[in-house]
């Protein structure tokens, strides 16, 4: 009857204080994100399909390739603070044309899917988890599976964002010149991946435990007459 | 491999945090020691580039017609959204002081959240992942995720105010951007739920344990 008592409070608590707000507000933008994602696939799809003729009709078609380059001291000055030469270290998008250029736009287009693949997978699984916390059901069963599953999205995003980022780090490099600018294509600081994020992953995995630890207790709970 | 216990990976990420932690906390010592001596330090002159530098956060554009790539026939290709770090030289008592302030703020909120994280993962490599006080750790690093990239964006908007305003260069542009990142903002509010998680799983540990 305590027990009952205190938990009645505790959830009442949990709706003033917005706490399943949270959630629901997450599963919420989660679930946009999913859609979004989703028809960015399709359209992504329909594009790859007619790469061919898009990159030989004459229009504005662009690619987007990260870059990470450095300027010259002697391009950057502040005359009013007296300051002579400065240096900046930038990472940026290069905006390329894709006319008469299909095999780039091709492989533009099938890294980009990959990408929004395996965080579209990563989304849906984390959303689950969301609806699942936010119907207070927290170590439900599936939860520790989908939480490694997400785990495992973080690890293989960053890892396929790296590689891309060193892909493109590495075409723009060599072929690419500009006044001033210098590119820089080794793994290193800026080009390579996140470790912050691959321990962020590895955290992620440990938390699965955390939640397959919860589901069994709540079996055990279950079992308890 | 095993997520929890000894020799698990819940054990490689706590030395991971354990050595990031004495780093952070080396970082605020050197900061705290250098905003101390202010005073003494002497600074180079405005215009020698050489000595002490502050990097400082800039966002850009460079001409189109500054970059090409004539061995693939692209004439006319364009760098946009581009941050990057300005250096420049530290010639104002009042700009060493700033920078090392602000640098030592984001220090001392990285070093609460990292020492939470570190105490919530420790939990796990002992095996006690519902301890009463990790849904309350959790919660404060959520804080300090959120505090922290307020904090960095009201920064980078003021620098990139500061260099729009002041600096210029040849065929470049400098903007101010809102550059705040929305996954980090999700990812506290996440870490806020999985707070809550947390206090569940304590909750159903506590009431195990009186069960006879």
């Amino acid at each position: 009857m305590t027990i009952a008592l205190r938990i009645d409070e505790e959830d009442r608590t949990v709706c003033a204080t917005g706490r399943r707000f949270v959630a629901s507000f997450l599963a919420m933008l989660l679930a946009v994100m999913w859609w979004l994602m989703a028809a960015s696939f399709v359209v992504l799809g329909f594009l790859l399909l007619d790469a061919p003729n898009l990159a030989e009709a004459p229009s504005n078609a662009a690619l987007r390739l990260p870059v990470t380059f450095a300027l010259e001291a002697s391009h950057v000055a502040a005359p009013l603070l007296d300051v002579a030469g400065a240096e900046v270290r930038a990472q940026g998008a290069l905006r390329m044309p894709v006319v008469d250029k299909p095999g780039v736009l091709a492989a533009g287009l099938a890294l980009t899917m990959a990408m929004l693949a395996v965080v579209w997978y990563g989304t849906s699984q984390l959303r689950a988890v969301l609806v699942s916390v936010r119907d207070h059901r927290p170590f439900s069963a599936d939860n520790a599976v989908r939480i490694r599953r997400v785990a495992y999205t973080v690890i293989a995003s960053e890892s396929l964002r790296a590689g891309g980022a060193f892909a493109a780090n590495f075409y723009v490099a060599k072929y690419f010149v500009a006044d001033g600018v210098r590119f820089v294509s080794t793994v290193g600081t800026t080009v390579g991946p996140s470790i912050p994020m691959l321990v962020c992953g590895l955290i992620i995995l440990v938390l699965a435990e955390v939640f397959r630890a919860g589901t069994r207790l709540e079996e055990d709970q279950s079992l308890t007459i | 491999m095993r997520a929890m216990g000894k020799r698990s990976v819940a054990s490689f990420v706590a030395g991971v945090l354990t050595l990031a932690l004495y780093a952070v906390s080396a970082g605020i010592a050197l900061a705290a020691v250098l905003l101390l001596l202010a005073p003494w330090i002497p600074l180079p002159r405005p215009d020698r580039p050489e000595g002490l530098v502050i990097g400082v956060p800039a966002a850009f554009s460079v001409d189109a017609s500054r970059v090409s790539a004539p061995s693939i026939d692209v004439t006319a290709a364009g760098i946009r959204d581009a941050t990057g770090i300005l250096r420049i030289p530290v010639s104002t008592t009042r700009v060493y002081v700033s920078g090392l302030s602000f640098a030592l703020v984001m220090l001392a909120i990285l070093w609460i959240g990292v020492h939470q994280l570190r105490k919530v993962v420790f939990s796990l490599r002992d095996e006690r992942p519902f301890a009463a006080a990790n849904a309350a750790r959790i919660r404060r690093i959520a804080y300090a995720v959120l505090a922290g990239e307020l904090l960095r964006a009201a920064f980078t908007i003021g620098s990139n105010i500061y260099i729009a305003r002041h600096f210029e260069a040849e065929g470049m542009s400098f903007d101010v951007r809102v550059n705040m990142s929305i996954t980090t903002i999700v990812a506290a509010l996440i870490i806020f739920v999985l707070a809550e998680v947390f206090r569940a799983g304590a909750r159903l540990e506590e009431e195990q344990s009186l069960t006879v």
